[in-house]
Formats: structure tokens, sequence, C-alpha cells
């Protein structure tokens, strides 16, 4: 991509076919174009809501996740048949 | 399908808050000032659409905003000390937003931190999915120059190619492309006063 002019337009089309946009290091006027064109993207009714397998997959991770971390919080018990040993 | 079990919201003195616990039900769930979230998973419920959705308005596609909102949740919803106040879990969500965000700016464009720009969209009122980012898009475009909003109407709204557009507009694809890069600019300016 030669310019701003080209990178931004390659950006508008990535994000109206709602591709993962090209990756490029971006002037301040090339920001403010790009955040612009992805809020654009909002015009479309209903473009910006989530998918339903997507909320429910996020909601399994993070049982996983939380379920791990309280684990590892939960203070370690004293098993008596150590203490005896010990 | 709903699998996604609803937890309990109570209320601290002063404030009133109605909560649920059953599976295969969504029920509306109104936060009040005083209202404390006890689990995570009503934190999440009742966030993660309004997360999304300002993802969405930040990145302008679905797998960067689902990557995103994911990373927000997965990060802080671990370390969220519960029971808590909601208006301290919603800042808290705000910061790890903000920080998710600002990460994929310099990341992917080199954008320096002071360029992030998070305004608080999940605020403790702030219950119920609303109409806000296609809203807020329409008044940008509505503000705009007549060529200007008919470039971006051609490629936003009716998802035109650059050449469908420039045909349209009657000029060549090079100008197209220059017209919507000035259009884009003058956009960001007309989004900036809305939000001052």
């Amino acid at each position: 991509m030669s310019g701003p002019v080209e990178r931004i337009a390659a950006f508008v089309d990535d994000v109206i076919h709602n591709r993962r946009p090209c990756r490029f290091i971006a002037s301040p006027a090339e920001m403010a174009a790009l955040r612009a064109a992805a809020e654009l993207t909002c015009a479309r009714p209903g473009a910006d809501l989530p998918d339903r397998q997507f909320v429910d997959h996020v909601s399994s991770c993070i049982s996983v996740t939380v379920r791990t971390v309280l684990a590892e919080r939960r203070p370690p018990t004293l098993d008596v048949r150590d203490r005896m040993v010990s | 399908m709903e699998h996604v079990r609803l937890g309990v919201l109570t209320a601290l003195p002063g404030g009133v808050a109605v909560g649920a616990a059953a599976a295969n039900w969504s029920p509306e769930v109104h936060v009040l000032q005083g209202a404390v979230y006890t689990d995570w998973e009503t934190v999440y419920q009742n966030n993660v659409v309004k997360v999304y959705r300002l993802m969405f308005a930040r990145v302008g596609n679905r797998p960067d905003a689902e990557d995103l909102t994911s990373e927000v949740f997965v990060k802080s919803l671990p370390n969220l000390t519960l029971p808590s106040p909601v208006i301290q879990v919603n800042a808290y969500i705000n910061v790890a937003i903000r920080s998710v965000l600002a990460d994929h700016w310099r990341r992917h464009y080199g954008a320096p931190q002071a360029d992030v720009e998070v305004e608080n969209l999940v605020q403790p009122s702030d219950v119920t999915p609303s109409d806000e980012g296609s809203g807020r898009a329409g008044r940008i475009l509505a503000l705009l120059p007549d060529r200007s909003r008919a470039i971006l109407e051609l490629r936003f709204l009716r998802g035109c190619s650059i050449k469908e557009a420039a045909r349209e507009m009657g000029v060549s694809p090079g100008n197209a492309k220059i017209l919507q890069y000035r259009a884009l600019r003058l956009a960001a300016e007309v989004g900036q006063r809305m939000l001052s």
C-alpha cells in the first residue's frame, strides 16, 4: 500500500466486509480516519450486536478461569494425618 | 441457546435491585444506585453486550471486537472481589476497556498511549442495550457535506465497492478513494465535536 489514501481504502474494504483489517503504522490523520471508519460501520442497524455463540463461548471460558482462580485463593486445608506424621 | 445461569443482585441500604437465579431465563435486571454484584455471571451478562458494542464501534469489525471483548472479561473478572458495588465494578470494567483498546491501537497501528480516548460507555445506569452506536454514526453522517456523506453512505450503508461508489458519484476510483479519505477525516472532526 503506497500512501494514506490507499491504506485507509484497504481498511474500509476490510471493515465493511467484517474482516480483520490490515495493520499498519498510522499517522495521526490516518488514525482519525480509521477510527471514523470503524465508528461508521455501526451505521448499519444491528451490525454491532454480538453473536449469541460468542457470548456463550466467552462465558464458558470465564467460568473455567474463575474456578481456577477461586481454587487457588482457597486457604490450604490441614490434613490431620499429615499433622500426626510431622 | 440460553444456558448461562444468571446470578443474584442484592441491594445495599438506600438502593434497590432486582435479581434472578434461574436457567433458561433472561430477566430484565434493573441496576440502581447502591446495588452490588455478588457473582461474576451477573457482571458478565449485564455488561457483555455493552462492552462488545463499544469495542465494535472502536474497531469496526467482528473478529477484533470479539477478541477485545473476551480479553476485557477474561482478564478482569477473575480478579474482581465480589460482592462489590455495581458502580465499582463498572469503573473496573472501564479501566480494563481502556487498557485493552490502548494496547490494540498501539500494537497494530503504532498509536501512542495518549491518543487513545475511550469515554465511559459502561455507566452504572446504562443497562439496556441502546442504538447509540448506529444513532451516533447516523448523526455524524447527517452533519457532513453532501459529497462526503454520499461517498460514506455508499460505502458503509450500501456496502458498495470503491468502483461501484465511484461510478455512482461519477468520478474515477482513484478520486473516490481520495474523497473517501477526506470524508472520513471530516467525519472524525464531526465525531470529536459531538463528544465535546
